[in-house]
């Protein structure tokens, strides 16, 4: 499974994940990331699958 | 997950509303929460003109909207640090102008290196104060210039929930009572000439505020600002985070409490304002902190190239 992470690309031998757990497995809260799949925001419990083009938007800022 | 409204396919869950919304339900829901927000706090009142802050990124293009959407009298103000790493200043200016266009609406653009003398980055070869710190300072300066001059009768920013309950964490940790005293949503127009602070969005998790932005087809930007990457309130926004996933609405309660307990705890008296006596600015001092900052850059300008170098060598062995 791709996944796009800001400007890089991440590939985990997954075929399919929830949102929240992919979110868990990559170390990012689910309350500090927006999952899109295939263009569509989705919910924590969206189930993700390989042929998905998955990004995820990380939503913390210093500011 | 099903939308609460109209049992669409929900786009987002937050726990602490214990409410699940569609992409158009959660536009509505999240503009008419903000004029909720505005109306709880007597934010603002019929006619006023604001001043909106605006960085580029997520929440302050945002608010910009929302505010013009409600029907607000809005001109925007963005401040040109002068940081070229990663060239986040121009880019984050790019992002305001196009949004300006979006909007149709005006933006003020000050650039601090042709106002000052010097970028934001350049100064910390210079002072010792950190860069964020002088950061801070240049913003809320030019913030209060900006609408004072343009007789604006408020500033509004795009703070949310976590940065809110962030600074909260962090003035707690240090018990830095000065700063719990003025934490607010609103801080009212203080003599002689500080102007009023609102911040509409203060109940929105920084989640929520990316999703009303990327529903609604805000191109802001995205990379971090690169004297931000390690800051404490990156760190303390995580905590809270954390204590967030166990516990829905912690954030919200944390933050509710010290607008309840503002009330009851004594304080220290805040220092008198009177005007700098150089800029006319407000100030607890004779001459404000800006205006030292100015006179500093301006000596070491008038230096000899040589000197100015010896000064660097100086400063970097510090």
């Amino acid at each position: 499974m791709k996944i796009q992470l800001h400007n890089r690309v991440k590939e985990l031998e997954i075929d399919s994940i929830k949102a929240r757990v992919l979110l868990k497995e990559l170390g990012i809260s689910p309350g500090a990331a927006l999952v899109i799949k295939n263009d569509v925001l989705v919910c924590e419990d969206e189930i993700l699958t390989a042929e998905d083009s998955i990004r995820i938007i990380k939503t913390i800022s210093g500011g | 997950m099903r939308c609460r409204n109209c049992r669409e396919k929900a786009v987002i869950h937050m726990p602490a509303h214990k409410l699940a919304l569609c992409g158009s339900c959660y536009i509505s829901w999240f503009e008419g929460y903000t004029e909720r927000t505005i109306q709880k706090f007597n934010m603002l009142k019929p006619g006023e003109q604001i001043l909106v802050a605006v960085s580029g990124g997520k929440d302050s293009l945002a608010l910009w909207q929302v505010l013009t959407r409600l029907g607000v009298n809005t001109t925007a103000l963005y401040i040109h640090l002068g940081i070229a790493q990663k060239e986040y200043s121009d880019t984050s200016l790019a992002k305001a102008r196009a949004f300006e266009e979006r909007l149709n609406s005006s933006l003020i653009v000050i650039d601090v290196a042709k106002e000052l003398g010097m970028s934001v980055p350049e100064t910390k070869r210079l002072m010792s104060r950190k860069v964020c710190a002088t950061c801070g300072l240049i913003k809320r300066y030019y913030m209060n210039k900006t609408a004072a001059d343009g007789e604006f009768d408020a500033i509004a920013t795009g703070h949310n929930l976590d940065d809110e309950t962030a600074s909260l964490l962090g003035n707690t940790m240090e018990w830095r009572l000065s700063y719990l005293k003025r934490q607010h949503p609103v801080l009212a127009e203080r003599p002689p000439g500080l102007k009023k602070k609102v911040k509409p969005f203060c109940y929105f998790t920084e989640k929520e505020t990316a999703t009303y932005a990327f529903l609604t087809g805000i191109d802001y930007i995205m990379t971090e600002c690169p004297y931000a990457l390690h800051a404490s309130s990156i760190e303390y926004k995580n905590v809270l985070n954390a204590l967030e996933e166990n516990g829905a609405g912690r954030k919200r309660r944390f933050y509710d409490h010290l607008l309840k307990a503002q009330g009851h705890l004594a304080f220290p008296e805040e220092a008198e304002l009177n005007r700098c006596r150089i800029c006319n600015q407000p100030t607890t001092l004779s001459v404000c902190s800006f205006c030292n900052i100015s006179k500093k850059i301006r000596e070491i300008k008038d230096k000899k190239p040589s000197a100015i170098s010896r000064q660097h060598s100086a400063v970097a062995e510090v």
